[in-house]
């Protein structure tokens, strides 16, 4: 065949079969609502829940705690004989809280259809670019640990979070620095939720006369603060604010002290990562905490109780404290509502009041599908553990 | 003023100790170590694990480490460096790249991905320098760095196979035909690395307090810059590097705030190439006197593909794959679309023009944003704001790389990828525009007039046929005048200049191409993802893009439809064990590059 | 032989052209005063001489003295130290390689380089890079500094939708490329697809003169052109060159093998020690007893009929 008839035929092949499918699926080239499973009354399989989380990469630490979390509520709620009947199992997927991977996981999700919720990612970027996916396959994403205010409000009636948001947290940090000082230094994250925050604290900080002497972004990777931390020492201010992660809060609090800064530090977070690390540096450190050990509520001593028994070296903390939340939440959800990606929906939408370690029962606003009045308690760093000041 | 200086000497000390491994490795092999950063990271590890789970004294922990990290160095030198770095030092650096992702991820398995306290062995804060409290640990890092620097340099000056090591590093050829047994001195070369390395590692988990698996590419890629900086193969030139980029690092970081320390970081590391390659103690390459030099790869026909072998592709790609495969599957294969896209044309840097650029993910990101910004800013419907990304893509990628055509030999590779950083971490400073580390949200589908193209299938089909157009014009360009003086720029500069070919500008214009479609990558990856940041665009991505072409064959378009079908579609595929994942995705890749390093798309020459 | 005492003695002056046919004509290459230091080491000093028009010269020498030195001068591969060089009057010493390619000059290196990722005949049509016209439109803008961009991406989009004018230029280089393989008779011919790396020693130089030659260039320069042959791809080498230089070619080459050097010569220089030690007809050139010394050391007894 000659080299022009040859080209021309599979031109032609290429563009027929394109074609012929475009016309065919031109109303599946839109997103449509993904079938919805259908869940047999009466049957004891179990029921599905997605978790799309970092289990490898570096916020794979977050992973692990989550699944500890995760374990104690399975074991109660299964226990307590599942929903209908039917016990309760999660299928994982390693996301390394990656938006590009995240999409990919939610794919996966929405089309097995014997998954009825999800729960993550990590980090809000992870959840929103993954999103639309779920809000077209009509699945519930609960970001549980998504502060980001965009995951919702850029999000439609499947998003859903327990997450409280920055502006809130950031507003409760400025009332407890200007408690110590009127003049602070803030070291931020420069990524989006540190960044974000960060707007957040100097608003908050502005509305109570507390004066920011001294500012920097920091890169997540860095481990050397000394050169923006001795410009801070150099402003002099009364105190010290860090907006960040547990393993950068714990390097800036000691290398903080080692530019031979004395001051009271705000920072960290509740893990065992800045907890173990940073004892000395941080004494005394107050942030605002969803959960602590020695809180004498019933749910929270059944949760630690719970917790120490499998785990007795280690400490529980606010991560695995979002993840049993989360679990116990959507549970409840698909009791109400029933086991189906409509029912979980239902469920969020209709049930009054959620149990919950952090605030005890609790309920969503609809509007934000966060919670409604949320209660924060202030901790402070003693001995190396964060417990309840008072 | 002053404590900023010490602040900087003190982080300078981390540097210097982890450039000199590099350099050594450098000058014997040629070979950029990629895995010394996890070697590194590993070393702090080691330690924590000897002292504080064996409980051992450290003047029993620190040997051990070295012995450790130092016969490491010889395994990943003898299967890894050594077969690859004589015919290609690329495919070594890529090598070198998947080992350090194996041992950062077995050490993560192994010690779980925690951040953990290490113990002050030394004191930290006991002694007062300045404003600052630094410890017996900065003074005994400083003191080793001087004992190490003096008794290496006595070593490499007179002892009988340091001189070995010297003049192997000055000239293999030559060194061999002295009977100097240079794979054995190679092998010594990167024990010794290697257990520095180790030793570092150590005092930076000193000096940070805290250790944890994944702690060794960002200070292990500054180290690299302070290597250069001082002139890779040069050992003094290492210290006196590491030293002078901590203190210049920490008065910018004083400045300007550590926002913006890899801008500064990176921006030293192209001022260095463009202005003297070849550092503060390093030789300034000079022209090369061998024949059939040139980053010239794929040795090896690549296998021609049929007409019916083409239309067995389409039929596969544009038929069966849309009527039978699932969501999931056709989400991943939008993925293998999209770096094939960016891929092929990569070729027509790396193949034909012999430039193996290591930061493509900036000219990707420029096109994410462009596309990201025209569409949600300015309302452009996205089958404009497509090939628009591609040309914003081109020319700002031109414009910010324009010095370093002129730069010589590997150098050139590593200016890449300083620009790629700089890229990405611009994007990610000019907030105003691109709302920097915020990201961008709601980037809309392609939609035709009312339909909205948000599904799946439409994305793929979509990818698919920017594919096709992609392949159609690589392949004409390859096959005109313009794409065989672009191939001779790759394969000789010296003769493609005797023949009035402007080696520089074709690099330049190669690279410009290859940018466009990066850029269109970037857009199709915008509009699939609805939100980007700059995160996105890491040096994983651009090794990814990298290793995709050099799997299917750097000269070899097509090769990269198959590349980007193997990693990324298995990438997918072994998601099915999490942890091992990535273990068995670096092993995929040394075992690819170790034997079938013209790439799989060629047939053996 | 007074004129190579001349030569000796004043190193300096330019030599007048003394061969036949060319004193009426100016110099295709003229060379004076021409210096390169390395490192303290004078590789070239002060080195003078012409190439006229159709003439063929080589320069002899033992290693180290200068010879590819001189040649990497005069192809802009280094920048000089000092001195000039003129191609047909206009100076070219501070051009780049591809500029001064453009001029007209085209080389061959020691070793034999060729485009090991391309096909013999795609190597000889890159050698027409700096003779295209329609592919390469705004060549003047090459050399200016953001305007450069102008003819390249003119070329990227003529090599994509090409005009009527290119084809025909496209049409008329393959013609050529043709005409250069057939140079060789047999021996390139049948290898024009095959990928320059994979050719033996003696067609990768085949293939390197006629990539070359398919400039057109005003000056061929050869650096060692049958380095590493045996005796017969000498003598077809041999061959070749007395073709060229019938045809009218200017050459400058420099070699080590005496026998093609007096055969196809019309002036030999000798350089020693970065300076030009004698200079003249092939026979003059090798009864020369500074030439002889410098080649084979002093002899022992006062050479017959020399007082020197």
């Amino acid at each position: 065949m000659s080299r022009i008839a040859r080209r021309s035929l599979l031109g032609g092949a290429a563009a027929l079969s394109i074609a012929a499918l475009t016309a065919l699926s031109g109303c599946s080239l839109s997103a449509t609502t993904g079938p919805s499973p259908d869940a047999s009354a009466g049957s004891t399989d179990p029921v599905y829940f997605g978790v799309s989380a970092p289990l490898t990469g570096n916020l794979a630490e977050y992973g692990r705690l989550w699944q500890q979390g995760f374990e104690l509520a399975l074991e109660k709620v299964n226990a307590e004989g599942g929903i209908d009947g039917r016990p309760v199992e999660l299928v994982w997927e390693d996301s390394q809280s990656d938006p590009k991977q995240s999409t990919a996981v939610a794919q996966k999700f929405v089309a097995d259809e014997r998954i009825i919720a999800e729960l993550g990612d990590f980090s809000s970027n992870a959840s929103i670019a993954a999103s639309p996916i779920y809000s077209a396959g009509g699945l519930v994403q609960f970001g549980f640990t998504n502060s980001n205010p965009d995951f919702t409000l850029k999000g439609d009636e499947y998003q859903w979070s327990t997450s409280l948001t920055q502006d809130f947290f950031q507003d409760w940090n400025a009332q407890i620095a200007k408690e110590y000082a009127d003049t602070v230094a803030v070291v931020y994250q420069e990524t989006d939720w540190g960044k974000g925050a960060f707007e957040y604290f100097k608003a908050a900080a502005e509305e109570i006369g507390l004066d920011i002497v001294y500012s920097s972004a920091f890169l997540p990777d860095s481990t050397d603060f000394r050169p923006i931390l001795i410009q801070a020492r150099d402003a002099q201010p009364e105190a010290f604010v860090h907006i960040g992660y547990g393993p950068d809060g714990a390097l800036i609090a000691n290398q903080l002290r080692d530019v031979g800064y004395d001051g009271p530090f705000f920072g960290g977070q509740n893990t065992p990562e800045f907890t173990e690390a940073a004892a000395e540096a941080a004494e005394g450190d107050i942030i605002s905490g969803a959960f602590i050990a020695d809180d004498p509520a019933p749910e929270v001593q059944e949760f630690v109780a719970a917790y120490k028994a499998k785990w007795p070296d280690e400490e529980p903390g606010d991560f695995n404290v979002y993840a049993y939340d989360a679990l116990i939440v959507l549970v409840e959800a698909a009791r109400h509502g029933g086991p189906t990606r409509e029912g979980v929906l239902k469920g969020f939408q209709e049930v009054e009041s959620f149990p919950s370690v952090q605030w005890g029962p609790f309920s969503f606003d609809q509007e934000t599908r966060r919670p409604a009045d949320p209660q924060l308690k202030e901790i402070i760093l003693r001995d190396g553990r964060f417990v309840l000041n008072d | 003023m002053l404590d900023t200086l010490i602040a900087g000497l003190l982080h300078g000390n981390v540097y210097a100790l982890v450039a000199v491994g590099i350099s050594l490795v450098f000058g014997v092999s040629n070979v950029v170590n990629f895995a010394h950063f996890s070697i590194f990271g590993l070393g702090s590890m080691l330690a924590w694990w000897f002292t504080v789970e064996f409980g051992w004294p450290f003047w029993v922990t620190i040997p051990a480490v070295l012995a450790i990290t130092g016969a490491l160095g010889f395994v990943i030198n003898l299967t890894v460096v050594r077969p690859l770095a004589r015919f290609l030092p690329i495919a070594a650096l890529l090598a070198t790249y998947a080992v350090s992702q194996i041992l950062d991820n077995l050490s993560q398995f192994a010690f779980g991905p925690r951040v953990r306290p290490f113990p002050d062995i030394l004191p930290t804060d006991d002694l007062q320098l300045g404003g600052l409290r630094i410890g017996t640990s900065d003074v005994a890092m400083f003191a080793t760095t001087i004992v190490v620097m003096a008794v290496l340099g006595a070593y490499l000056k007179w002892g009988k196979s340091g001189r070995a090591i010297r003049a192997t590093s000055q000239d293999p050829d030559a060194a061999l035909q002295m009977g100097i047994p240079v794979g054995r001195i190679q092998h010594l070369s990167f024990i010794i690395a290697s257990a520095l390395g180790g030793l570092a590692g150590v005092f930076v988990a000193l000096y940070t307090g805290t250790v944890s698996p994944t702690s060794g590419l960002t200070t292990g890629l500054t180290a690299f810059v302070a290597a250069t900086l001082g002139g890779l193969g040069s050992m003094v030139g290492a210290v006196v590097g590491g030293f002078v980029l901590g203190v210049v690092e920490a008065f910018g970081i004083a400045w300007l705030g550590d926002g913006v320390r890899d801008i500064i970081t990176f921006t030293i590391l192209l001022l260095v190439l463009v202005i003297r390659p070849g550092g503060l103690f390093g030789r300034t390459p000079l022209i090369s006197t061998e024949p059939l030099t040139g980053t010239f790869l794929g040795r090896g026909r690549p296998i021609r593909l049929r007409w019916w072998g083409i239309a067995i592709a389409l039929v596969t790609g544009g038929v069966l794959v849309p009527l039978f495969a699932d969501a999931y599957l056709l989400t991943v294969g939008t993925q293998v679309l999209v770096y094939a896209i960016i891929g092929a044309a990569f070729t027509v840097t790396t193949g034909q023009a012999g430039v193996i650029a290591l930061g493509q993910a900036g000219p990707i990101a420029l096109g994410a944003y462009a596309s990201a910004l025209l569409t949600t800013a300015l309302g452009w419907p996205f089958w404009v704001a497509l090939p628009a990304a591609g040309l914003i893509a081109a020319i700002i990628a031109s414009v910010l790389s324009f010095p370093i055509w002129g730069v010589k030999g590997h150098y050139i590779s590593i200016a890449t990828l300083g620009i790629g950083i700089v890229i990405v971490a611009l994007i990610r400073v000019a907030e105003p525009i691109t709302r920097g580390a915020y990201g961008i949200y709601g980037i809309p589908a392609p939609s035709i007039g009312d339909l909205v193209l948000s599904a799946p299938l439409a994305y793929y089909l979509i990818d698919l046929a920017v594919l096709v157009v992609t392949l159609v014009i690589v392949r004409q360009l390859r096959r005109s005048h313009l794409g065989r003086v672009i191939a001779s720029v790759g394969s000789d500069e010296i003769a493609a200049l005797a023949s009035g070919v402007r080696v520089r500008d074709y690099k330049a214009l190669a690279f410009a191409i290859s940018a466009f479609f990066a850029g269109v990558g970037g857009s199709l990856l915008a509009h699939q993802y609805t939100y980007i940041d700059p995160a996105l665009f890491s040096i994983p991505m651009s090794l990814l893009v990298l290793t995709i072409v050099v799997l299917g064959g750097v000269n070899v378009p097509f090769g990269a439809v198959i590349g980007s079908l193997v990693l990324i579609g298995a990438l997918e595929v072994l998601r099915v064990a999490p942890e091992i994942r990535v273990i068995l995705y670096g092993l995929a890749l040394i075992l690819i590059v170790r034997f079938r390093p013209g790439g799989v798309w060629v047939r053996r020459a | 032989m007074s004129e190579i005492r001349n030569a000796r003695r004043a190193p300096q002056e330019p030599t007048a052209a003394i061969a036949p046919g060319a004193a009426d004509a100016a110099p295709v290459l003229d060379v004076r005063d021409l210096e390169r230091r390395f490192a303290g080491l004078r590789a070239v000093d002060g080195v003078s001489f012409t190439v006229g028009r159709g003439e063929v010269v080589s320069i002899i020498g033992p290693n180290g003295s200068g010879k590819t030195t001189t040649l990497n001068l005069v192809t802009g591969v280094i920048p000089p130290h000092g001195g000039e060089i003129r191609l047909e009057g206009r100076r070219i010493d501070r051009l780049d390689p591809a500029s001064i390619a453009e001029a007209g000059v085209a080389r061959t290196f020691q070793n034999g380089r060729v485009f090991g990722a391309l096909t013999v005949a795609d190597n000889i049509e890159v050698g027409m890079h700096a003779t295209l016209r329609a592919a390469r439109p705004f060549r003047r803008l090459s050399r200016a500094f953001l305007l450069r961009w102008i003819p390249l991406l003119a070329e990227l989009w003529l090599a994509l939708v090409p005009t009527r004018a290119v084809r025909r230029e496209r049409a008329a280089a393959a013609d050529r490329v043709e005409a250069e393989l057939g140079r060789f008779g047999q021996r390139l011919g049948p290898r024009r697809d095959d990928f320059a790396y994979t050719l033996s020693y003696a067609n990768r130089r085949r293939t390197e003169i006629a990539r070359a030659l398919a400039l057109g260039p005003t000056l061929l320069v050869l650096d060692e052109p049958t380095a590493g042959m045996n005796q017969s791809e000498t003598a077809e080498v041999l061959e070749q060159l007395l073709e060229l230089k019938a045809a009218g070619q200017t050459m400058l080459l420099v070699e080590h093998k005496l026998d093609l050097v007096m055969t196809v010569s019309d002036r030999v220089i000798v350089m020693d020690g970065g300076r030009i030690i004698a200079e003249g007809r092939p026979e003059d050139v090798r009864r020369d007893p500074a030439v002889v010394e410098a080649y084979l050391g002093r002899r022992r007894e006062p050479y017959a009929g020399e007082g020197i």
